[in-house]
Order: structure tokens, then sequence, then C-alpha cells
């Protein structure tokens, strides 16, 4: 188990700098547990008091909302700290250091770093997640299913932006592109059937924000359609491996910057 | 110009044992320690003149300087500057000064050097007679023809610290704080800045203060020095009074005509290295004339030279603490 | 020409072209600010849903609200307290500090030249948005369009000097970034992103009305598409000159006391 010793020694390292931000710490946990009750707040405002909306009730739309706000820390915790740095490596040529050790570079470049004020989010999503399913009730079976597509959509997460990174090749400033795709994501926080009709095809098909959240939420909900099933399987290790793809072809492109 | 009484700066910083278990500890426990970056510093600086000041880095050096142009607010004594209280920063003192940071910089990134200078222009109040006539000054000095209209994320580091410096300059300042203003530049670029900045004081009768890491801007530049060593002022006179204080002895090297035993030369003082033709002695100053006189008449010489020790060395003894001059020449 | 006016003058022309250089930048944070947006499909999915209509408020309703309170947003935006934590943190304020104008100044032309660069993107994607949804009212009248660039003013001097404030913090704090991201959530949950304040509970209007969100993206918003009454705007306006007026205080202690401070973090 290299690789996991690898991510373990290099994680305990970034965790020493970041605890010394005590302050940051305290703040982050207010911020994260504002923008839950935000989020909260939206969605009853959205219910406004009524049983339930698109078919989902309000405790089972928590369970996309917990989703939602999961990811939401799993990205900004172990991803974006990486693949953020991947524009950097370029610009300032580091990423031959990373390139020379004999070690997958993708998953190199994919797991140097974590981000520990964010894992607060990771966990108030669970909590959310373990709180919707609490009213709701679930079923063993559901659990595990439920389980198993939180792998796929992480997979769906990690290809995307491991994909809008590898941008950084050709821009420079590949920040801007992981902007826009929190602008989109930020529609994962609500069921897919709450959308009018095409703008639910969009996030279902040109991009699958539907397969992070909802579908999930509805295996969890036990309301989840076979096919979903295997069509999430599928685009998740499609984007997997057109990710891979696209890094190897962005590596010709890298010129190793000179200066 | 400047007076500089007792000036004091703490700060209170957390400490952090090392590894994970001390972060976490630090988490939960942080343990605070107040630092005296400065610790009760005098001096005085009379208008006109080049003053070095030098220290380890963390001496306070940079928190004095920040101090005096107003930046920071001393937490204790005094300090004036052209006539003001730094921290009030009223115009006219921001006017009479400059500070020059080495790593920081004052131009805008992405934009042309000339158009920074537009902007302190008008921020300085610098009217168009005054300013055309400064920059054609500088332009001579410096050598800014053809790169002030490019933007300035694509000039050298030392075409960059051109523009740092003629910006900071623009204003014509009667006194100039300068922090590394040569950190990082070639040899080359060094010496240019270094005459820069001796033009600007034989011209305009400005008041200076240097830090640098390179000896050679000190030795160039400033007859007296200032060294501080944890926030206190060890040192302060002529740079040449402190090589006599410090350094009792001097370097006489000489190259022989023909090969001479390590005993055969022990006889002359302390001999502290023999290679082929080239020996070198370790002289009190006292001695040193009779004995080379002694070594002229007896040795077969071909060349000898007689020299200072390297004033990095005088400096690191300064701050080992040994030979410590308690003077205030 | 006063100095005054030649210092406005410089700044202005420098950072212009620093804004238009940075032009691609602006249209990408512009489109990643989506909730409104999201929360308009949300909303008029729901009132398609329900017959086409909720609590009276029609899908055109929704657009028309939700496309303004964007604009409104785009219009106003400040991020000034990540420009000062970032200079603090980099050591780079020291040299905004030595000048003898308070950097202040320099913020706030940075900001009045970006919006320069914005304004004509943020008008061209409401022109595409008002032809997508037809129907959709979102200016009542000529009257009601001036008064409301009065509003966004105000709204925009209220943000500015908000987040200022909170830069400021970056004299005691290691960075202040967080508590700029604290506030901004607090600020898109109660400024009327997520529906009309009309949908938000009973309980927490009047409180609302106590706070400086509404007035700067729900109020304008309303005033724009007809909502209010004139006595109403007139009140909405007086709010926002005092909360201005507030913020302007605020802003001379913390600059005060803060001075003292700076320099005990990095720098």
């Amino acid at each position: 188990m290299k690789y996991l010793r690898i991510i373990s020694i290099l994680m305990g390292a970034s965790l020493g700098v970041q605890l010394e931000y005590r302050a940051n710490f305290t703040v982050n946990l207010l911020e994260t547990a504002l923008r839950l009750m935000g989020s909260v707040l939206g969605l009853s405002i959205l219910f406004g008091g009524g049983e339930s909306v698109a078919g989902w009730t309000f405790a089972e739309a928590l369970a996309v909302l917990g989703i939602f706000t999961f990811f939401d820390g799993l990205i900004s915790m172990a991803l974006a700290p990486n693949l953020n740095r991947i524009a950097e490596g370029v610009r300032t040529g580091t990423l031959d250091f990373v390139l020379l050790k004999p070690v997958d570079a993708q998953f190199l470049v994919s797991f140097r770093n974590i981000d520990l004020l964010k894992l607060p989010d990771v966990l108030l999503g669970l909590g959310i997640l373990g709180w919707s399913l609490g009213q709701t009730g679930v079923r063993l079976e559901n659990l595990l299913l439920g389980a198993g597509l939180l792998l796929t959509a992480y997979l769906i997460v990690y290809s995307i932006w491991f994909a809008l990174s590898t941008t950084a090749f050709w821009f420079v400033r590949v920040e801007n592109v992981t902007e826009l795709f929190w602008g989109v994501y930020r529609a994962g926080q609500f069921p897919i059937q709450v959308f009018p009709g095409w703008v639910r095809t969009a996030f279902t098909f040109v991009i699958p924000i539907a397969f992070i959240t909802t579908v999930p939420a509805e295996a969890f909900t036990g309301r989840l359609e076979g096919v979903n099933l295997w069509v999430a399987v599928g685009i998740g290790i499609g984007l997997f491996v057109a990710s891979r793809g696209f890094w190897r072809f962005a590596l010709r492109a890298y010129t190793s910057a000179s200066s | 110009m400047i007076e500089v009484r007792q000036l004091e700066k703490h700060y209170v910083v957390a400490e952090k044992e090392p590894g994970i278990v001390g972060s976490l500890r630090g988490f939960f426990r942080p343990q605070t320690k107040v630092v005296r970056a400065v610790d009760g510093v005098s001096f005085e600086i009379g208008a006109g003149e080049m003053v070095g000041f030098l220290g380890a880095n963390g001496a306070g050096k940079t928190t004095t300087l920040k101090m005096l142009s107003g930046l920071l607010h001393p937490s204790g004594g005094e300090c004036r500057v052209a006539g003001a209280v730094p921290f009030e920063r009223r115009a006219g003192f921001l006017k009479a000064i400059t500070l020059v940071m080495g790593q920081k910089q004052q131009l805008m990134w992405d934009l042309p050097a000339l158009d920074s200078f537009l902007v302190n222009q008008a921020i300085y109040e610098i009217s168009d007679a005054d300013y055309r006539a400064t920059m054609s000054e500088f332009s001579e000095l410096l050598g800014l023809e053809g790169i002030l209209k490019k933007q300035v994320r694509k000039l050298s580091l030392g075409e960059r610290m051109k523009c740092e410096l003629a910006a900071a300059l623009l204003h014509r300042p009667k006194v100039l704080f300068l922090d590394e203003p040569t950190i990082g530049l070639d040899v080359n670029m060094q010496v240019k800045i270094r005459d820069f900045i001796a033009e600007y004081n034989a011209r305009f009768k400005a008041t200076v203060i240097l830090t640098s890491h390179y000896m050679a801007d000190v030795t160039a530049l400033c007859r007296r020095i200032i060294v501080v060593d944890k926030g206190k002022v060890i040192f302060d006179g002529d740079l040449s009074a402190l090589l006599e204080r410090t350094s009792p002895s001097k370097i006489v090297k000489l190259q022989l005509e023909r090969p001479y035993s390590e005993s055969d030369l022990r006889g002359y003082g302390n001999l502290t290295s023999l290679e082929g033709l080239n020996a070198a002695f370790d002289l009190p100053r006292s001695e040193v004339s009779a004995r080379s006189a002694r070594m002229l008449s007896e040795l077969p010489i071909a060349d000898i030279t007689i020299e200072d020790p390297p004033i990095e060395e005088i400096i690191g003894q300064l701050f080992a603490g040994q030979g410590r001059p308690e003077v205030r020449a | 020409m006063s100095q005054a006016w030649r210092k406005a003058r410089a700044l202005f022309a420098a950072w212009l072209t620093h804004m238009t250089i940075y032009r691609a930048e602006i249209v990408i944070w512009m489109l990643s600010g989506t909730l409104p947006l999201i929360m308009m499909a949300v909303w008029i999915g729901k009132a398609q849903a329900e017959g086409g209509a909720v609590q009276g408020f029609s899908s055109a309703d929704f657009a028309a609200y939700f496309l303004v309170a964007w604009m409104s947003g785009q219009m106003t935006v400040a991020w000034v307290a990540w420009e000062i934590s970032f200079a603090v943190r980099q050591g780079t304020f020291s040299t905004k500090l030595l000048r003898p104008i308070n950097p202040f100044w320099e913020y706030f032309m940075q900001h009045v030249t970006e919006r320069v660069v914005r304004y004509p993107f943020v008008f061209v994607i409401m022109t595409i948005g008002a032809l997508l949804v037809p129907g959709a009212q979102l200016v009542e009248s000529a009257a009601h369009a001036g008064v409301y660039l009065l509003a966004i003013v105000l709204a925009f001097l209220i943000r500015f000097l908000i987040a200022y404030c909170i830069g400021l913090a970056a004299f005691w704090l290691e960075n202040a970034t967080a508590l700029d991201e604290l506030y901004f959530v607090l600020s898109i949950m109660l400024a009327g992103s997520f529906a009309p304040l009309d949908f938000y509970p009973a309980w927490l209007r009047p409180i609302l009305e106590f706070l400086p969100f509404p007035y700067v993206i729900y109020y304008p918003t309303q005033i724009l598409i007809g909502r209010l009454e004139w006595p109403e705007i007139a009140r909405v306006v007086l709010i926002q000159l005092v909360w201005v007026a507030i913020f302007v205080a605020l802003f001379q202690v913390l600059w005060r006391l803060g001075r003292r401070h700076y320099g005990a973090v990095g720098a």
C-alpha cells in the first residue's frame, strides 16, 4: 500500500501548517454552519409549508443537500488545494519535480495536500445526510447502494475537476475555470426534479450534476430507477478514462518553463 | 534629520512545537511570547548623511525602518524624521521620505511602469515641469529608456528594480530608507543602483539609511554604520573605527620567489596558510609595518598585500559576541 | 485643476487600463455568481408545477425579480476585503501606506473602474435574459430606473464600506478572508437571493429590516420592477444613506485603531 503511505505522509505535513491558523479554523467552522443554515433556509422557503416539491418531501430533499455539502467540502478539502497547484507548477516549472518521481504523476498532483479547514464541511454534509435518512428511514441495501453511488459521484467530480485543472497547460489562470464549476455545481443542492424541463436535461446530460447529488440521494431514499445506476457507473468510469487521457495529452504540451 | 530615542517595538507571537502533536497542542492551548524586535534603539543622523544599517536577519533593521517611515507604531520611545512624528503620516512628512523595499513592489504589475509614475505624480502633487525634469534626470542616471513602456511583469528583476527606485524617488524625497535595494541583483546591476544612490545623495543632499546583505553596497556608500543585534545597537560609528576595534589584526599575503618550509616562515608571525609559493599571515595591527618590513628585507618576495579581514567576518564576530566593542564612537 | 481631481483622474486612468487587461476574468467572475439564476429556475419550475403561480407570483414575476436581483448583485460587487487581506499578508500594503493619500481611495477607484468594464457585459446578459423570458417586466418606468441607479450607487457604497471594514480586520487577524466569506454567506442568505423576501419566514422579516443586507439587493430590485410605492422608495433610500453613514464612521474608527496594530502580523 505504497500509495496510501504516501498520502498519509504528505497530508500529515500540510496538516501541521494549517492548525496554526486557529482563528481561521473557528471562523471557517462558523461559516460552514452558517452556509448550511442558509441552504436549509433556502430549501424551507422553497417548500413554504407545503408537503412536497417535485415529489420530494423536505426530509428527503435534505439528503440531496447533505450530499451536496459533503462534496462541496470534499472538493475544497482534498481536490482544490491540489489541482489548483497544477497551474502553478506549469507556470513556474516545478511540475518537473513531480514528473521525475517514480510515482504516477496524476496520483501525485492529485493527493499532495489536504485543507483540513474544510473537514467540518464534509462531516456536516454526512451529518445532514444521516439526519435525513434517520427521518425517512433507510433499508440496508439502499444504504449500500447509496454509498456505492457516492463513489461513482466522487469519480465524476474528481474527473471534472482534474480535467478543468489540466487546462492549466494552455491557460495560465485555471482558478477562474474552476470558479465556473462552482457556479454550476451550486444547482446540485436541489433535487434535479425541481427544475423546469430543459434545465433538468442540461444538468443530467451536459453537465452531470444530477449524478453527483440527486442520484445517490435517490438510492438512499429507495426511489432509484435501475437504469440510472448503470448510467451513473458508466458516466463515472467514462469521465475518469477521458480525464486521464486528457492529462496524458496535456503532458505532451508541457514545455517545462525555462525561466 | 533623523532622531531616534529609546525606540521599541514588541510583538506578541504564537509559539508552536514541531510536528503534528505540537500543532494540535498549539491549537488547543496556544503559547505566546513577547518578541522585542526593537529594544531601546537610539541614534541621530544628520542631513545628507549616508548610514549603513547592519545586522543579522531578525535583528530589528526592517522594523526600525518601518517605524521611521510611519508604517508601524512604536511600542515605546520616540522618533522624529524630517521634523515630524512619522506615525502621524502627515502629507508633508510622506512627501519628504521614501522607503524602498527590495522585495516589495509598488508598481502595478500588469501595466507599464510609466502608468504607475503618472499615478505617483498625481498623488505626490508633482508639477509637470518637475516631473519632466526628474524623469529625464533619472532616465539618464538609471538608463530607463525603452523599459518604461513595457509591462512591469515582463521586465527583468534588474529593470524592475530601476523602475521601483525611480517611482520611489519621483517626488525627490529628502530622506531615503533603503531596505535591501539590491537583493537578488547581479553584480553589474548592484553597482549601477549603488552609483545611482550615491549620485542622488550628492545632487539632492538626501539623508540615506541603507540595509544590505552585500557589504560592498555598504562599504561603497557609507562612512558611518550602525550595527544592531537582537533589537539593540551594538555599534555606531565610522566603518574604519569598527575595523580597528573589532579586528585587531590584518592579513598579510606574500607571494614568494622560491619555496620555503613552514618552519622557516613561522618566525615572522602567525602563519595561517602556505600553499606552494603563497603564504598568509594574521598579524596584530600594531606590528604589521615592522614585521612586513622585516619580511621584505629577509625574504625573496615577488608580491605583498596587506588587507583587512573581510567585513562579513568582522560583523560575524560582532554578533558572535567576540570582542563586542562597547563603544560609541 | 484641483489636486484632488488630478489624483482621481490619474488613479482612474491607471486602474481602467488594468481592468481592461482583466476583462476575461471579470466576465468569468460574473458568470460564476449564479445563485439568483439557479433560484430563478427553481421557482419557475415550482410555478409551472403548481399551475402557473406560487402565492400570486407568476413565472414572469419570478423571472423579473431574479434577473434584476442578479443584476443588482453584479453592479454592487466589492472584493476589497480580499484585496486588503492579501496586501497586508504580502506586505504590499506598506507601500500604499507610504503614499500621501489614504489607500481607501485607490481601492475605491479600483472598484469604480472595474464597473466600467463589467456593466456592458451585465447589460448584454440582461438583454439576453429579457428576450429569453418574454413577459417579464424588468423596468417599471424611466423614473423608477433613475431612482434604481441612485439606490444601486448607495448599495455599492454600503457593500464596499462593509468589505473595507472586514479587510481592516486583517490588521488584527492572521487572515481576514475567512471573515469575508462569513459575511458573504450571510449577505447571500439575507439579501433576498433565495426568493423575494415575501416568501421568507414571517419571524425573519422584521429582523431583516434592521440589517443592511436587504438594502443592497432586495430593495433596489423591488424599486426597478415597480413593486414599491414612492413613499416606500423614499424610505428605502433614506435608510441606505443611514447605513452608509454608519459604515463610514465604523471605517474611521477601525482605521485609527488598526493602524496602531499594523505590522504585528506578517508584513
